[in-house]
């Protein structure tokens, strides 16, 4: 479960945003209305000017990066001097008899077949690396910023990665472009100019004033 | 294009005029013998390995503070590291003097201790430790800056602590920065003459006994021989400077294409 109620200001720009959700949750929302933002502020990248922000009832607000427990995915965020299967398994604590088994089904299930260093690979290639990668470090949430237009058969893969998350009982945020990915999620806000809002996940563009930035 | 590349050629050129002709003057005009001595050669041989040992301790001690002061705004400790680079350099060598000197307690633990840097080979390294670790630190500080700091980031993200994020994340990928920022330190360790001159005009301890750091060799060169020897030696320096610079350029690139392949 993550509770934000959060606000941060850059010059005329002013972020105000609350929710309330677990499960898969998708933000959409045109080109610099926020959404990198929120997501930056909830890793702990960037801090809020007010407001608070807690996971499974945990307030994280003031905590580093390293101790949240949110992994966030970008499509700059990967280990370039790393190969595949070091990289899938940077962030495990233990290693133990089942690591082996367990990073062999999750390749599987994100169809990454490949060993390669990770700057030797396409943009879609690393992103499902990098998101393996957050998942074996088994945090309690896992942010995705504009990451999955990289994907080439993007709805399958994002319907084998909410299973895989749902199973794990981690929380997922993504954010995008496409209101058709909001389909697949459980609870879904458009944000507009720095204000999240509730928007229904199924019937995504009746309920919106604003058509979504498809490109 | 072309004329950037032709301006670029000049410049350089002007630049390193003074320099090339006094190679051309001390190799193939003057040539000195008394610059092609073992009192000359060993000189040379006692400034690469101090300059090579202040290096190293710079490396280590440094990196990480460099590290700190790209991540952090920290005014402070920036003004601080500024002081050795801000100040005339002899003083660098009279305030180690003065560090070893009795009336500081510093001294007293220092001397119980047995450690001497008056004209010694660890007053030596330490000057060149003080007046080039600010060039490291900031040229490495620069490096730092212009990485992307995703990597880091997601690594920090996963759970994994700043430290093992710094040594297995951070140091493989800014390498070639950190080399890079080793030899312009190098270069500036070679080239000191104002600290070492005070701290360490003479070598005293073993094995460089009776040796003086090349700069207040080719200083005292200058003044009891005059301007042919001191030019030979000159020469003779920056030439062993320039190929060790190249040497280390290659195998910088052949180490990151080693790098690369793993």
């Amino acid at each position: 479960m993550i509770e934000v109620n959060v606000e941060k200001q850059y010059g005329k720009f002013f972020l105000k945003s609350s929710f309330l959700a677990s499960g898969i949750i998708c933000i959409t929302g045109r080109n610099g209305s926020g959404k990198t933002t929120l997501l930056n502020i909830i890793a702990g990248i960037i801090k809020p000017d007010a407001g608070y922000i807690k996971i499974n009832g945990k307030d994280i607000t003031n905590l580093p990066i390293e101790k949240r427990k949110v992994a966030i995915i970008t499509p700059d965020t990967y280990l370039p001097h790393m190969k595949v299967n070091r990289h899938i398994t940077w962030g495990l604590k233990f290693k133990n008899d089942k690591t082996n088994d367990e990073l062999k089904r999750i390749k599987e299930v994100l169809s990454i077949d490949f060993n390669k260093k990770l700057n030797s690979l396409s943009s879609g290639m690393r992103i499902r690396v990098a998101i393996a990668t957050a998942l074996f470090s088994y945090p309690e949430v896992i942010l995705i910023d504009e990451a999955l237009s990289y994907i080439s058969d993007r709805s399958q893969f994002m319907k084998n990665l909410f299973n895989e998350v749902l199973k794990m009982k981690i929380d997922l945020i993504f954010t995008t472009q496409y209101s058709e990915d909001c389909n697949l999620a459980q609870n879904c806000y458009q944000m507009e100019s720095g204000i999240l809002k509730r928007i229904d996940c199924k019937n995504f563009k009746q309920l919106s004033n604003h058509e979504p930035d498809i490109f | 294009m072309k004329i950037l590349k032709i301006i670029s050629v000049f410049l350089a050129l002007l630049i390193s005029l003074p320099v090339l002709l006094l190679i051309y003057l001390g190799l193939f005009v003057y040539r000195s013998p008394q610059a092609f001595s073992s009192q000359f050669l060993n000189s040379i041989l006692l400034t690469f390995i101090s300059s090579f040992a202040a290096i190293i301790i710079i490396f280590f001690l440094f990196t990480p503070l460099a590290y700190y002061l790209a991540r952090e705004n920290d005014s402070l400790i920036n003004s601080l590291v500024d002081i050795p680079a801000s100040i005339p350099h002899p003083i660098v060598g009279i305030a180690l003097i003065l560090l070893e000197s009795p009336v500081t307690p510093i001294g007293v633990a220092l001397n119980s201790m047995g450690i001497r840097l008056f004209d010694t080979f660890l007053g030596l390294t330490s000057a060149l430790v003080i007046v080039s670790a600010p060039v490291y630190i900031k040229t490495a500080k620069s490096y730092f800056d212009s990485m992307s700091r995703w990597p880091e980031i997601f690594s920090l993200s996963l759970g994994v602590s700043r430290l093992k994020t710094f040594i297995f994340i951070v140091l493989p990928l800014s390498i070639k920065g950190l080399l890079n920022a080793t030899l312009v330190s190098m270069a500036r360790a070679i080239s000191e003459f104002g600290s070492v001159a005070i701290i360490s005009y003479y070598i005293l301890d073993y094995p460089f006994t009776g040796s003086s750091p090349a700069s207040v060799l080719i200083y005292e060169y200058f003044n009891y021989y005059g301007v042919q020897v001191a030019v030979t030696s000159s020469s003779i320096l920056i030439v062993i400077g320039l190929v060790m610079n190249l040497a280390t350029r290659i195998v910088e690139r052949l180490s990151i294409k080693e790098l690369q392949k793993i």
